[in-house]
């Protein structure tokens, strides 16, 4: 399979590899330099933090990091409430998304400029008030201020994302099927989300990530620590009174692995492409 | 705009396409009603009050006036904003087109690259800030030192004002192998190989087929991250927060700090209110401006023409 | 897409799981009255914390305390949301950075009667400075803990290797001045052989950077911060121009103090063995104890100027949330945190910070420990010359102003004292005059 070439001839060919191996390099350092720390012992780190390569290694950080907080337990609750959001997330963000793209309604563009607004007044703003809701709502300590949005499209940011992605897919697929007989709804989950899947599987992505680090949300909606997440975890090592970085930077790859394994193996779902052309398109 | 299926002339609710788009947008309308509105409207009425938290006053366009004219720190806040969205907006979306297009070359170990470039941003904020701090020392932090080499003097980029905000841009380009890559990188998969074939047979080039295919088709995701670039970077809060604190002579106060620091520090929630909506003033009309010029440039395959 | 019939269980299968673990609201056991208590700390104060709720609740059949632990870096933004949706817990710790303009809101119960009322609460009990910063308008609003004064932790090998006398012995010959410490910083401070600097004779404390170094300076000279009724800045006064003067040569002529950009992540610090000298609380200990085992070191006071040597001591204080429905059984769980039993068992015997009963820090078996630092009776000093800070309900945004101005100094960027305080006093006095919450 070739892509757009970028490479015909020897030369650029070992320029983009000398480009991608250099960049690599770079974009790596902050993750080399979290796992080395992480496997100093305290004394060494205080003795000398600049040092890449701890000279004694003491993997006992992360067993300690692990147990000194019930991480066991943060981690479930991290996965299962990213596991939530992330799934809500994309099929309410496509589903609204298709609402937003391919239909003609009196209120369509007001409204989706409205959708847009949402993103443009800080939210420092209406933490207050929000939280008045679901206190309204005793939804204080549980689950349901953090999951909820989910179900409401995801928010802004993935509709309009998967919006642009849906307009960008010729219409004559959504008259074919409808032709055929297919209902708006089947046309949804038959046409276009199987020639979305780079989309969805970039806001499956996004929602994980925006889920897995989300730490203001856990921090102002939880009050047991039986129900805390990794993100909070991960800040109660820091200390006034001298933090011990080696322990926030073992905890911070317990916390990162997950995400770097499930994005070098995932991508093969969502970076796969799709051939448009076998469809029919052009 | 759709086929007539109908039989009879006058049609049910179910069968008006109308019907079913407002259908399939509700459970967005029904969060936004519940969980968006009331809050936003909360925070216009708060703008104009005199709020601390503990007693509240209606104080009119007050809040607003002494923004206007009695602030010079808005000021200050509104421009260093403005210098960093101005920077990094443009430089952050050809670098993560150039990434994108590095990264979805057919080539050995491509998922090993996509995962290198996309770390930084999974690394965590509090991680991240340290290794930055590490990054930045400038007696033998990493890049003072690769500048040393190359016989250039490495500045404070921390302790200096004229850095600072150059420190941040720096940051901020660590982060282009991140989410807007990924988008990039889905619009390039969207993009049929038979357009190329197509573009080839008429003996284009490399450079003509990026400019006649790739860009045109991937406008519509150029499009979300311009926009949705320059919201972020009106936002940029978090390594100020965490790394400078708004300083040195704040250097480094962005406009989402200094609201923070009104909000939950000074527990001037009325003020707070009032800087969140003349930053929504602003993106209001910057994101209207986009959409506005978007018709020139933006090439939707399945938009209404 | 394939994934879509796995992607719909999942979905399925975690929102079961989550209305199991997240969904149920929070459930007291019937019969007792429940209490929530809110704190942050590091795991180890945590866990010290767990534990004191555990055995209140096992002295206390009918009460049972939930403990809320936060992560320090944001506690305040979670007590503001708490307190401004009515829904805050029972007893609180509060930094006492935040305590007046918290006060001053009513967020907190007056706990004044309620000390009355206690036949076993005598304010004679504890350091005077102790029961102060409860104290707002004369009413007690809060008890404090995790109290202390600051002192200086001293490297003792450093001291061998550059040939100077203990400090901790000079000050109990009273000849441990600002000119002694400068000198000895100056000896202590060295550099390699490719020009970097090696080590420093003393640097900045790393609980809060600015005000411990400064306050000692500034009192010991004569100067002050404010004005006694917190109004407006008097810090431009000459005896306290020459205190900031000191403090920005150290590090700009004497260069026996690491600058901003060299002491940029932990490169200097106590426990690096770098510094010769540092200025802190006595929360820094139970750290210091865990991570040095290369060097012996212990505290000494303060240096002392023309007019003493003057510390600055600050706690948290325990607060009563105003809208609490069981205020006596609060109380009881407040006193319980703060009693004697328990500062003796967290000062004396875990040695994590210290008293506030003048009683358990006179005691012998706090004065004598086994643990270092051994010259405990300088804390005692510290705490017996202290006095508070200057925090009033503006806190948070006069000393941001002031900071913002003293950095030209402390940064270099500026070397004139005396300029750079008149332009500070200005914008403080401009905070202070202002009307509150615009």
């Amino acid at each position: 399979m070739t892509r757009t070439d970028l490479w015909t001839g020897r030369f650029s060919r070992s320029f983009v590899y000398a480009l991608l191996i250099g960049g690599a390099i770079l974009f790596t350092v902050p993750f080399i330099w979290t796992f080395a720390t992480a496997l100093k012992s305290s004394e060494e780190f205080a003795s000398n933090p600049g040092q890449l390569i701890p000279r004694h290694p003491v993997w006992s950080n992360f067993p300690k990091a692990w147990t000194e907080l019930p991480f066991s337990r943060f981690m479930l609750n991290t996965v299962l409430i990213t596991a939530t959001t992330t799934v809500a997330s994309v099929v309410s963000g496509s589903l609204v998304a298709y609402g937003f793209s391919r239909f003609q309604f009196r209120a369509r563009n007001p409204l989706f400029y409205m959708l847009l607004a949402t993103m443009m007044l800080p939210g420092q703003v209406t933490q207050i008030p929000v939280f008045l809701i679901w206190r309204q709502l005793h939804a204080i300590d549980t689950y349901y201020p953090l999951i909820a949005p989910a179900f409401f499209g995801g928010g802004a940011f993935n509709i309009f994302l998967i919006r642009q992605f849906f307009l960008s897919i010729p219409k004559e697929f959504d008259e074919a099927a409808m032709i055929d007989g297919a209902s708006y709804f089947a046309v949804w989950w038959r046409v276009l989300l199987p020639l979305s899947g780079p989309v969805l599987a970039s806001v499956a992505l996004f929602s994980f990530l925006g889920q897995w680090d989300n730490f203001e949300g856990p921090l102002i909606y939880l009050n047991s620590p039986e129900k805390y997440t990794v993100s909070i975890g991960l800040r109660m090592f820091q200390d006034s009174f001298g933090t011990n970085f080696e322990q926030v930077m073992a905890a911070s790859m317990i916390h990162l692995l997950p995400t770097v394994v499930l994005f070098f193996f995932a991508q093969r779902y969502f970076l796969r492409g799709i051939n448009l052309s076998g469809l029919g398109g052009r | 705009m759709r086929p007539a299926t109908g039989k009879r002339t006058r049609r049910r609710l179910t069968d008006r396409p109308e019907f079913w788009g407002f259908l399939f947008i509700c459970p967005w309308l029904f969060g936004f009603l519940f969980l968006t509105a009331g809050p936003m409207l909360a925070s216009l009425y708060l703008s104009f009050q005199r709020y601390d938290l503990a007693s509240s006053k209606f104080v009119g366009f007050e809040n607003y006036r002494r923004l206007f004219t009695e602030d010079p720190l808005f000021w200050k806040s509104l421009k260093n904003t403005l210098f960093y969205a101005i920077v990094t907006v443009p430089l952050g979306i050809a670098g993560s087109l150039g990434i994108a297009l590095l990264l979805n070359q057919p080539m050995k170990g491509q998922r090993l690259f996509r995962t290198c470039f996309y770390l930084p941003s999974l690394v965590p904020a509090v991680a991240a800030s340290l290794i930055w701090q590490w990054i930045f020392n400038s007696d033998n932090g990493i890049l003072n030192s690769g500048l040393h080499l190359i016989g250039l003097p490495g500045p404070q980029w921390l302790q200096d004002e004229r850095f600072t905000p150059w420190a941040f841009v720096l940051m901020s380009l660590w982060g282009v192998g991140g989410a807007r890559m990924v988008i990039f990188l889905a619009g390039l998969q969207g993009i049929s190989e038979s357009y190329y074939e197509a573009a080839k047979l008429d003996g284009a080039g490399t450079w003509v087929c990026f400019r006649r295919v790739t860009l045109p088709l991937l406008s519509p995701v150029m499009f979300f991250n311009l926009v949705l670039g320059v919201i972020g970077s009106f936002q940029v809060f978090t390594n100020a927060y965490v790394m400078t604190g708004g300083g040195p002579n704040n250097s480094s106060l962005f406009y989402a700090l200094y609201l923070f620091r009104n909000a939950f520090l000074y527990l001037k929630l009325g003020k707070a209110s009032a800087m969140a909506w003349v930053l929504f003033a602003i993106l209001l009309v910057l994101t209207f401006v986009q959409f506005r010029t978007s018709k020139r440039w933006v090439h939707y395959e399945g938009g209404d023409k | 897409m394939k994934l879509t019939p796995n992607v719909t269980q999942i979905g399925l299968a975690s929102l079961t799981a989550l209305t199991v673990l997240g969904g149920c609201s929070p459930t007291s056991t019937p019969g007792k009255v429940p209490l929530r208590y809110m704190a942050w700390g590091n795991p180890e104060q945590l866990a010290l914390e767990q534990r004191l709720c555990d055995e209140f609740n096992a002295k206390h059949p009918n009460i049972e305390v939930k403990f809320l632990r936060v992560p320090g870096s944001e506690y305040s933004l979670k007590m503001m949301l708490m307190l401004a949706s009515h829904s805050a817990p029972d007893v609180m710790r509060v930094d006492h950075y935040n305590f007046p303009s918290l006060v001053e809101k009513g967020y907190f119960h007056d706990l004044t009667d309620l000390a009355k009322a206690d036949a076993s609460f005598h304010r004679s009990d504890f350091f005077p400075q102790a029961i102060q910063e409860g104290l707002y308008k004369g009413r007690l609003y809060g008890l404090n803990v995790l109290f202390g004064g600051v002192i200086i932790y001293y490297n003792k090998a450093m001291f061998r290797q550059a040939h100077l006398e203990d400090p901790a012995q000079l000050a109990r010959q009273g000849k441990w001045t600002w000119d002694q410490f400068r000198k000895d910083a100056i000896q202590m401070s060295a550099q390699n052989s490719d020009g970097h600097p090696k080590q420093f004779g003393f640097g900045p404390p790393v609980s809060s950077a600015t005000f411990p170094v400064l306050a000692c300076a500034l009192w010991g000279n004569g100067g002050d911060m404010l004005d006694p009724s917190l109004t407006h800045a008097v810090f431009d006064s000459p005896k306290a121009a020459a205190a900031f003067q000191m403090l920005a040569d150290f590090r700009w002529k004497d260069h026996c103090s690491p600058t901003q950009a060299q002491g940029e992540n932990s490169l200097f610090t106590f426990e690096s063995g770098k510094l010769g000298m540092v200025f802190d609380f006595m929360g820094m200990t139970p750290r210091y104890r865990k991570v040095i085992h290369k060097f012996d070191w212990d505290v000494c006071p303060v240096p002392s100027g023309p007019y003493g040597h003057p510390t600055l001591c600050k706690g948290n204080q325990l607060v009563m949330y105003s809208e609490t429905k069981h205020p006596q059984e609060a109380w009881e769980f407040q006193r319980f945190v703060t009693s004697k039993e328990t500062e003796e068992d967290l000062y004396v015997q875990r040695r994590r910070c210290f008293p506030t009963r003048v009683g358990v820090a006179h005691s012998k078996e706090y004065l004598e420990s086994n643990l270092p630092p051994f010259n405990n009776w300088v804390f005692v000093d510290a705490i017996e010359h202290s006095r508070p800070l200057p925090i009033n309900d503006r806190w948070a945004e006069w000393t941001n102003e002031f900071n913002s101005e003293i950095d030209n100094l402390i940064a270099g960027r500026e070397r004139d004292a005396a300029k750079v305080l008149k332009r500070a006093k200005k914008r403080v006095d401009k905070v202070l005059s202002e009307e509150p919450g615009f």
